[in-house]
């Protein structure tokens, strides 16, 4: 049985101990990795700035012959995990 | 807003459309351009670095708050918390001008996010002009609209995009957005004069200009915003300056966007004429 | 020409293009000059699905660049139909598009995309998720923490900062994003079999974006702030490591911004 007061009592405690030292990020110190990414992120509503696209899809509307669905991307980049089912 | 270090938010010569990639020369750079306009679209998430970098913006130059959800021209009910974000981004930002599109985007609440052509005839105009009513009362202020580029037209039109337009203006009390660049689309696509359009619009309701690049398709011209400003809608430009004066005008460029030399150059042409033929 | 009606078989007409809802959406519009009704419905129906479908490449961007952008586009054509956009926001638009990709037959075998692809939304909300300062349902702030009596302790609910979204995925899913991000230039394939990944992703207040995978306990701790569960209910939960291990972390990090009393 666990002593769940002195267990909430200890941490309260050395957490306050912790926040009378200068903070530093322990997250971003950890191994992992971070981007500035969104910097450059697009503004998704310029896509209908009163402006008219032609992306060719009138005609697909989703009956697609099958050789479309052929990945040409980085796919071909991972590998192994292949006797796991789809979910 | 007082903490704003540009207060004045009139605007005058030619801006930019404000897009993405642009933003850190802008805010590191500080260039000399007049004044942006923002897609209030791209700001009504609840939080994050656009709406920081909007304030930044707002911090250093007059901008204009265009929009493409309002849905003017629907049958359904206005989008209540649509136009409540605007109202608080507007309250935060002071736009000179909020402006959206003479056109419909969304039917039982399925959004096209698309500017979609409408009927010009008597009952289209009390639609219209009863929704643009409520908006301007519901923000507090007036509202430009814009005239959209199409591609199809409708039997039960009587009326045409022009006269449409300069009686709306005149029921709603709105002002007017003018796109050149739609209208010479529109003129080409449905075979009109482009130049009697521009001579038919009430000048004193006229408080913007848009330009723009289209494409050339098979059989009619594409509004892309993917190019420069095409000859013949400077020509259609110079005759709008002519008529209406140095009305602030807007370039924008959204797909294929160039660097922001590029797009600058642009702004700096349209200043030209501006200067030249409104003196 | 009933306006509303009118607009009902033009959203059919594009988004359901069988003959008779082509037809109905192609009433009252004029067939003059050198196109038909119906191509001039087409120039709509390209620009609007090409819109949105933009749109979602920039919510799942890597998502696209693992299938070639033919592929995305043509898988997001039946998504669009069955799935309306109910906001005028593009932004808000794809939620449900994870889902449909681990329901699409011919992504059987990726077995690691809708987990990608849910990553990338997860990304895309916390880009957007409100500011610090705009959330009010922090009371205390941590400094009162201090003041708080041992029988007050596990009436203790911890806050989270808003911008935070945790996922599992059975795959190094972490890897695949970041292998797919621009001036990548680590290791050139990602191996599947590395196993299952616990992830935090979030907005610092600097608005950087971080995905950072978690071990078992951190996963648990963060999964139980989330949910909203009270000090005392969180001590009862079974971690290898003492709790102020986690808890003292996230409080510096920022990842807790303040609590309630329960």
């Amino acid at each position: 049985m666990k002593d769940t007061k002195k267990i909430m009592s200890t941490a309260i405690a050395s957490t306050l101990l912790g926040l009378t030292i200068a903070s530093s990020s322990v997250l971003a110190a950890k191994p992992g990795f971070e981007k500035c990414q969104g910097i450059a992120k697009a503004g998704l509503n310029d896509c209908g700035t009163s402006k008219h696209g032609c992306a060719g899809l009138a005609k697909a509307a989703g009956d697609a012959e099958e050789w479309v669905y052929v990945p040409e991307g980085t796919c071909d980049k991972i590998v192994g995990g292949k006797i796991k089912a789809a979910k | 807003m007082s903490q704003l270090k540009f207060k004045s938010n009139a605007i005058y010569g030619a801006g930019l459309g404000l897009r993405a990639s642009h933003y850190q020369e802008v805010l590191s750079s500080k260039p000399n351009i007049p004044w942006f306009e923002l897609l209030a679209d791209n700001y009504m998430s609840d939080g994050g670095l656009p709406i920081e970098r909007a304030h930044k913006i707002r911090q250093n130059y007059p901008i204009t708050l265009h929009c493409v959800g309002m849905s003017l021209g629907s049958c359904d009910p206005l989008n209540i918390n649509y136009l409540t974000r605007l109202k608080a981004l507007s309250e935060k930002l002071e736009p000179a001008y909020i402006s959206d599109h003479l056109a419909w985007a969304s039917i039982d609440g399925q959004y096209t996010h698309d500017l979609l052509p409408l009927p010009y005839n008597a009952h289209t105009l009390d639609h219209m002009c009863e929704r643009i009513s409520k908006v301007q009362e519901f923000l507090g202020r007036t509202i430009l609209i814009e005239n959209p580029s199409s591609y199809l037209t409708f039997e039960e039109s009587d009326m045409t995009e022009w006269d449409f337009i300069s009686q709306m203006a005149k029921i709603s009390g709105c002002e007017l957005l003018v796109d050149i660049n739609n209208i010479y689309v529109s003129s080409i696509n449905h075979k009109f004069d482009p130049l009697h359009y521009v001579a038919s619009l009430p000048a004193e309701k006229v408080k913007e200009l848009h330009l723009a690049g289209f494409t050339k398709m098979d059989n009619y011209l594409l509004d892309t915003h993917s190019e420069k400003v095409h000859p013949p809608v400077w020509q259609l430009y110079r005759a709008a300056i002519k008529q209406f004066g140095a009305t602030p005008t807007l370039i924008e460029w959204d797909s294929d966007v160039p660097d922001f030399a590029t797009l600058h150059q642009e702004a700096l042409t349209a200043e030209r004429h501006m200067w030249a033929l409104s003196q | 020409m009933n306006l509303k009606k009118w607009q009902q078989d033009f959203y059919q007409g594009i988004f359901h293009p069988s003959q008779n809802n082509i037809q109905l959406a192609c009433q009252g519009i004029n067939t003059t000059g050198n196109l038909s009704a119906s191509q001039r419905l087409d120039i709509y129906r390209d620009s609007i699905l090409g819109g949105i479908t933009d749109g979602l490449s920039g919510v799942f961007p890597v998502c696209e660049n693992l299938v070639g952008s033919q592929y995305f586009s043509h898988m997001l054509t039946d998504f669009l139909k069955q799935n309306p956009s109910y906001s005028p926001d593009l932004g808000n638009y794809g939620a449900l598009l994870p889902n449909y990709i681990a329901q699409f037959k011919p992504a059987k075998d990726l077995v690691y995309l809708p987990e990608v692809a849910k990553l990338e939304w997860l990304w895309h909300k916390a880009f957007n998720a409100s500011d610090v300062h705009n959330n009010n349902a922090a009371i205390y702030t941590l400094e009162q923490l201090a003041s708080i009596t041992e029988n007050e302790q596990g009436r203790i609910q911890f806050v989270l900062q808003p911008s935070i979204q945790l996922m599992q995925s059975d795959y190094p899913i972490h890897l695949i994003w970041e292998m797919n991000q621009d001036n990548y230039d680590g290791q050139k394939q990602v191996d599947l079999n590395e196993g299952e990944v616990n992830l935090l992703i979030f907005r610092a207040p600097d608005y950087s974006m971080h995905i950072n995978p978690l071990n078992k306990d951190e996963f648990i701790f963060y999964q139980a702030l989330q949910a909203g569960l009270i000090f005392l209910d969180i001590a009862k939960l079974t971690f290898t490591a003492p709790i102020e291990t986690l808890l003292a972390p996230a409080i510096q990090s920022g990842l807790i911004i303040g609590f309630n009393i329960a």
